[in-house]
């Protein structure tokens, strides 16, 4: 009976969702750039991400402690204060308006997450157990130990990176000047108007997406540690 | 060594990319603009917040463009102050070439950007089609004179709406209007003062209280008071505002509240068709309305000036600001001066004005002032939020 | 292989400091005196109880669950927390708005956009305590049993058996998440904008709108109260981050000698 009430108390919101399912689903430039943004945000997250925390888990140079305050301070940096130096800074270098512009500055939103949850997860792994694979060819290395032993990890800052992505209508409106339509651009111009259905199926695209990605990536990952486990036979 | 290299390279591809940005030149003439023009891409920027809107510039205009002119016009939805504030970026960032070509822009937006150097002028020698303009209304916006800045796109009065179902005895004056409010509460408010209806509401009861001579933007304190009286009967009790127009029209729409109100005489008719807005729907003129016309501009770092000038041309010819008054798209008021027009295009305009929910033109025309200037504006933005406490 | 995601990853995340570098530039010479008007006082105020109120409960409800999950090793739970993860804040806001636009589960009884933000209040909270979860339950997952059994045969009282055996270890990510929280509901814009009202507005919703409308001059109201704010937290982040350093060392190196 407890079970049900806390069930309840957490899923109660999606009941909104129920009211509107989505009678047909456009293909448009808003969900291409949107598929194309999450996926490749994602992949450069968990790539970065990674690579960072190798980086400040194994370093023993003297910079170590200012390059991880570096990458820490800006989670606290809100992204209204940071929104319109960024442009500054990218305007002259011509990426205004352009995917490459809005692309970095969303993996500016989302790569201190990402080199957190990174990190968080290797240090809970411990660093002799990730010693070991240095002796590894680096493919191997990640193919065969680290993927398996991050996968988790993988999958939640791939949905952390996801969802913060499709949370950003102000910044993409200022880098992409409008130009590059997004679900949550279009969303956010349906939730002030005046069309509650075309908001709630946007909506669902919003949720769906993330979704889709996290199981799939699980599915993606179930095949790559069986074809690994199948080496070890 | 390998990786500076590769460093090198990388940066000096990044300065290879900022290098080449000058600012785009205008053709002297317009037949050298439109042949500049062909094959390229106009990038107009404009509110996106009406569907009417949006349809008569892509179902419309666009297609237009291409067969006449080969131009490509591409309608990009953003909100005026948005990109007029990307506009003040780009001069601080000495970006020379833009993204923007035209846009849709008036009142104190424009204020901003003229003070700005945001803009481009000696716009009109350019158009032919400017000839046709009603001198009036191009000349001032809102108190500000527009000195060649823009173009006149387009004349509209506010009116107010409300459901002639619900609303047995409409009130004919502002006075009416509050005591309405108190025998009807929670029936009616309107849009918070950064919204220009919002703003454009609180203006016509100044003017309704002081008349003209409140134009200095000197707004005495009994006027927040009494406008502070209507709160209790407002909607929600006055202890929230819709952020903006669309957010009033979808409460009206829902039926929560009886009456809206909006820049623009015929701008329920395509709703109340399409039965977003209740059957009911008629217009309610009070006993004074302010007439305001909005503009075309063309940005400082426009990348395609000669297009934008094409469009501009396109937009003010009598076809298509027939179409854009017609309440199939938009129902929006022509800038243009009926008695410069041909005989056959004037009956055409004259025969435009019947719809279920106009108001009376005459009426309209009679009961029309001019607009308040930027003082005004500021100062009900600034001090209104005592009222909203 | 790392040494270049280092580099690009510093290149990538220098860029909001250089956002910050920007709005250091812009106050220079700005009177900070135009910031003591009602708007922005009023505004100082609801968002710290807005931001106070749902991080807190965030905090405490997160930890609750992960507490609970690691003891009853219920993965139902755990898995069932999910479901808030996949919504961004903006769908979140957008159902929360629906559901309680006309006030719910009956008329008036709790309505989106009224003074006490308790909308708002339950959007964050609703989004943010998987994430506080998501961060306490790494620690719970290696906690060493050990000082729990300890405590428990030492005869402390359970909130004493939480303090000692629990409540070290968990000083760091509720920190971590307490600032990450504070940072984000205090400022953000999409949220506050949908489903709070006209006067008072959180500090992200009224920097916007003074950024965006009127004379050009408002702009540089918003710039520095961004400004304030960032370097607000920052102060409180390694100030915080200082005074718990020893602790912490301690926790986790031990006692030596």
């Amino acid at each position: 009976m407890s079970r049900l009430l806390v069930a309840g108390l957490i899923l109660f919101p999606f009941i909104g969702l129920v009211l509107a399912f989505p009678a047909r689903f456009d293909w448009d430039e808003a969900i291409g750039n949107t598929v194309v943004y999450v996926i490749v945000l994602g992949f450069v997250n968990v790539w970065l991400g990674i690579g960072t925390a190798w980086w400040l888990m194994f370093t023993d140079s003297k910079w170590k402690t200012p390059v991880e305050w570096f990458t820490f301070l800006p989670l606290f940096i809100p992204v209204l204060a940071s929104m319109f130096g960024m442009y500054i800074a990218l305007a002259p270098l011509g990426l205004v308006g352009t995917h490459i512009g809005v692309g970095l500055v969303l993996l500016v939103t989302t790569l201190p997450y990402s080199i957190r949850l990174a990190y968080n997860a290797m240090y809970v792994i411990g660093r002799p157990l990730l010693e070991q694979t240095l002796t590894l060819a680096p493919w191997s290395r990640f193919g065969l130990v680290l993927f398996p032993l991050l996968k988790e990890t993988i999958r939640t800052i791939v949905l952390f990176s996801t969802v913060i992505v499709l949370s950003q209508f102000v910044l993409v409106q200022l880098m992409g000047a409008g130009l590059i339509p997004t679900v949550t651009t279009q969303i956010y111009q349906a939730y002030a108007g005046n069309d509650v259905s075309l908001a709630l199926q946007n909506t669902w695209v919003l949720i769906l997406v993330p979704v889709l990605l996290y199981v799939g990536l699980g599915g993606l990952f179930g095949i790559w540690i069986r074809l690994v486990k199948g080496r070890l036979q | 060594m390998r990786r500076l290299k590769q460093f090198g390279l990388m940066l000096s591809l990044i300065f290879l990319a900022a290098c080449g940005t000058t600012r785009a030149e205008i053709a002297p003439t317009f037949e050298q603009a439109a042949e500049e023009a062909k094959q390229s891409t106009v990038n107009f920027y404009m509110w996106g917040g009406d569907d009417g809107i949006n349809r008569y510039i892509d179902e419309y205009v666009a297609p237009r463009l291409k067969e006449t002119y080969d131009v490509e016009l591409n309608r990009v939805p953003m909100d005026t102050a948005e990109f007029v504030r990307q506009l003040s970026l780009d001069k601080r960032a000495n970006r020379e070439e833009g993204t923007i070509d035209l846009m849709w822009i008036n009142g104190d937006n424009f204020r901003n950007a003229a003070e700005a150097d945001l803009l481009q002028g000696d716009l009109l020698d350019k158009i032919p089609n400017a000839a046709l303009l009603n001198e009036e209304a191009q000349s001032i916006d809102a108190g500000t004179p527009t000195n060649g800045l823009e173009v006149a796109w387009g004349n509209v009065q506010f009116v107010m709406h409300y459901d002639a179902d619900k609303v047995k005895n409409p009130p004919t004056t502002f006075d009416e209007l509050h005591r309405w409010t108190e025998e009807n509460p929670g029936r009616f408010t309107y849009p918070e003062v950064t919204d220009f209806t919002g703003n454009a509401f609180v203006r016509h009861l100044l003017y309704a209280e002081y008349g003209a001579g409140a134009g200095d933007g000197e707004i005495p304190e009994d006027f927040w008071e009494k406008l502070a009286t209507w709160s209790p009967y407002l909607w929600k009790q006055g202890a929230t505002y819709p952020k903006s127009l669309a957010q009033l029209d979808q409460l009206y729409a829902a039926g929560d509240v009886w009456m809206t109100m909006g820049f623009n005489e015929r701008r329920a008719e395509a709703e109340r068709n399409d039965g977003v807005f209740p059957n009911g729907t008629r217009a309610l003129v009070l006993e004074h309305s302010i007439a305001s016309t909005h503009f075309l501009a063309v940005p400082f770092n426009a990348k395609n000036p000669n297009g934008a000038l094409v469009v501009i041309n396109e937009l003010l010819s009598p076809e298509a600001q027939l179409a854009k008054q017609d309440a199939t798209y938009w129902g929006d008021g022509t800038s243009l001066d009926l008695t410069k027009l041909d005989a056959a295009d004037r009956d055409a305009f004259l025969k435009l004005d019947d719809g279920v929910t106009y108001p009376d033109p005459e009426r309209l025309a009679e009961r029309s002032i001019p607009d308040y200037g930027p003082a005004v504006i500021d100062a009900i933005r600034e001090e209104w939020d005592r009222v909203a406490q | 292989m790392s040494r270049s995601s280092l580099w690009l990853s510093l290149f990538v995340l220098a860029l909001p400091f250089t956002g910050v570098a920007f709005l250091i530039h812009e106050t220079v010479g700005f009177d900070w005196s135009e910031l003591n008007d009602a708007a922005w006082r009023a505004s100082l105020t609801v968002t710290l109880y807005v931001t106070i109120v749902s991080t807190v409960i965030s905090l405490v409800i997160g930890t609750w669950l992960a507490r609970s999950v690691y003891r009853r090793r219920s993965t139902w739970l755990a898995s069932l927390l999910r479901w808030p993860m996949f919504v961004p804040h903006v769908a979140a806001a957008y159902l929360f708005y629906v559901l309680f636009s006309g006030g719910f589960p009956f008329y008036g009884l709790v309505e989106a956009n009224e003074r006490h933000h308790l909308v708002v209040i339950l959007t964050y909270v609703w989004k943010e305590v998987p994430f506080v979860f998501l961060m306490v339950i790494g620690t719970y997952a290696q906690l060493n049993r050990g000082y729990v059994d300890m405590a428990k045969t030492l005869q402390l009282t359970p909130f004493e058996q939480f303090k000692v055996a629990e409540w070290p270890f968990l000083v760091k990510p509720l920190l971590d998440s307490f600032w990450v929280l504070v940072a984000f509901i205090s400022f953000a814009y999409e949220v506050p904008a949908l489903l709070g009202v006209t006067f008072p507005e959180l500090l992200g919703v009224l920097a916007y709108e003074r950024l965006t409308t009127g004379l050009f001059l408002n702009a540089y109201e918003s710039y520095a109260v961004a400004l304030i704010w960032t370097l607000f937290i920052f102060i409180g982040v390694i100030g915080s981050y200082a005074v718990t350093a020893k602790r912490r060392r301690r926790i986790e190196r031990g006692v030596r000698r």
